[in-house]
């Protein structure tokens, strides 16, 4: 015979107060289940709370709380438990009553063996999904990180449930984002989740190459292709082939070359340069570009249907000043990541450095903030990393479009920063700045002369 | 002609008879689940007054059934 190691088995509760009926299900589905009974309301309440019930079986009249009551409190308490109602056929109307409020299903006495393994099979199914679900759900609220991205902001965890989400079909995804957001690292999470990821990943910079040598990358080309192509060479589609191509700014792809790109990806083959045989190729297309995709489109430089051909999920990653609430938590990341290449042990950032890093504005991005975290851990003798490391132009104010204005600041103060620094902004021309603060130019002038006033 | 009290009654007495007929018909798979299972000597002869039980328990649901579809 064969042996087989018991896999572990679904508890299914049933609830009758007729002992009959409780002994003869036991005896039909103890094989395939764990059998819990119960004679009572209150006894089935308490099973349903001490154990992990999948799937419930309640007679609908109970002498003490009913299967509808069972079954309200199961909702309140927001339990996976799947719940099958059994009734007479006079109570049809409670029935129909118990499905409307989530019942999985009911059946009407006398019920059939086989019919009701069939419902527990289904019915364990969609326990099954929703307890699955839910501990997604719940590993996906409590990560910081996941795959290698980093953050536990709102935005963050929407960008790991679309990717859990895509990562489970083969849908070609467009990642849209500022540069340094980390559009790449998207796309390998997308590829380690999906069933591809024992196959490659391979990166093309649509943008870095011209024309004719990106075509080459691409697809590759056949010996004496062109003058110097001494051998073969596979391109990135054949190099994916199983796998996924990663089409970085392909907002950037010369327009000629884009359609060249539909055309294989409708396909799914396509020619080596200079070959003749046509070479099919199974490839997950996962595009990302730093502009306004729609607009690179509008403008003429990017084909529309290879614009919806790529963007069948579009992702848009938040820019680092949308999740400044990470900023703590990447910044200690970048923090490990070099102490432990320098050797050196900083332990973390002083007060003063993490607040000016949370007060920039972040153009670079994640990226900058590498950078920045980079260069302090090579610049820093102590324990910690303090302002005297951060890079002066993270101080210079005068050049970022955003003012910091810190609680406590009064009223008076707060407008006369707004003013000093949109008139510097507008190259002390005042009739601009007025314009933009919305105020006459004489309140202007007058406010002017305040502030020289009280400087003296 | 059926007064409503009468048929109150009647369709009350098809629920009654449900109950026990429930009870029995899910026993009675278990003894044939498990008479099918154990073999034995007397395994066909069992089986056989099983399914004769089963049989009339199948009359008498359809009686039941039939008289309740009269009484709408």
């Amino acid at each position: 015979m064969e042996k087989t190691l018991p896999e572990p088995r679904e508890k299914i509760l049933l609830v009758d107060d007729e002992p009959g009926v409780l002994s003869a299900l036991e005896t039909l589905l103890d094989e395939t289940y764990t059998i819990l009974t119960a004679t009572s309301g209150t006894e089935a309440w308490q099973s349903l709370q001490d154990e992990e019930i999948a799937v419930a079986i309640v007679d609908l009249s109970l002498p003490d709380l009913s299967g509808l009551e069972l079954l309200r409190r199961l909702r309140e308490k927001n339990l996976s438990t799947e719940l099958i109602m059994v009734t007479g056929f006079g109570t049809i109307d409670s029935a129909v009553e118990a499905m409307r409020n989530g019942a999985y299903d009911y059946l009407t006495k006398p019920v059939e063996g086989a019919r009701l393994k069939q419902v527990i099979a289904k019915a364990l199914e969609k326990n099954a999904l929703t307890v699955s679900n839910r501990a997604m759900a719940t590993q996906l609220r409590e990560l910081t990180r996941y795959e290698d991205l980093i953050g536990q902001s709102e935005p963050m965890r929407e960008i790991y449930k679309l990717i859990e989400a895509v990562a489970k079909s083969d849908a070609s995804t467009l990642i849209s984002g500022e540069s340094g957001t980390g559009k790449e690292l998207v796309a390998r999470a997308i590829h380690q989740r999906s069933s591809r990821n024992k196959s490659p990943f391979i990166p093309v910079n649509c943008s870095a190459l011209p024309v004719d040598i990106l075509e080459n990358e691409l697809f590759g080309h056949e010996k004496g292709a062109f003058t110097g192509a001494l051998n073969e060479k596979p391109g990135c589609f054949e190099l994916a082939d199983q796998g996924a191509l990663f089409l970085d700014e392909i907002g950037e792809m010369p327009y000629e070359l884009q359609a060249k790109l539909l055309r294989a990806l409708e396909e799914k083959k396509f020619r080596r340069l200079g070959g003749r045989k046509e070479i099919a190729v199974d490839v997950r297309v996962i595009a990302a570009t730093n502009r306004d995709a729609r607009r690179a489109v509008k403008e003429k430089t990017l084909r529309e249907d290879l614009f919806y051909r790529l963007a069948v999920v579009e992702i848009e990653l938040p820019p680092l000043r949308e999740r400044i609430g990470d900023l703590p938590l990447l910044a200690q990341e970048f923090l490990q990541r070099y102490t432990a290449k320098s050797g050196k042990r900083i332990q973390g950032f002083s007060r003063e450095a993490l607040e000016t890093l949370s007060r920039h504005t972040w153009p670079g991005n994640v990226r900058e903030l590498r950078n920045i975290v980079e260069r302090a851990v090579l610049l820093c003798a102590g324990r910690q990393i303090t302002v005297a490391e951060m890079p002066k132009y993270l101080f210079d104010q005068e050049d970022s479009a955003e003012i910091h204005i810190p609680l406590g600041t009064t009223m008076d103060e707060a407008e006369r920063r707004i003013i000093v620094r949109t008139l510097a902004a507008q190259n002390n021309n005042k009739t601009r700045a007025a314009e933009i603060l919305n105020i006459s130019l004489k309140t202007l002038h007058n406010k002017l002369a305040r502030y020289r006033q009280e400087e003296t | 002609m059926i007064t409503s009290d009468l048929k109150k009654l009647l369709d009350k007495l098809a629920h009654d008879l449900r109950g026990p007929m429930h009870t029995a018909k899910l026993n009675l798979e278990a003894a044939q689940m498990l008479a099918q299972k154990n073999g034995g000597p007397q395994q066909d002869r069992l089986l056989k007054h099983l399914s004769l039980v089963a049989g009339e328990l199948e009359k008498l649901q359809d009686r039941v059934e039939d008289f309740t579809a009269q009484l709408k």
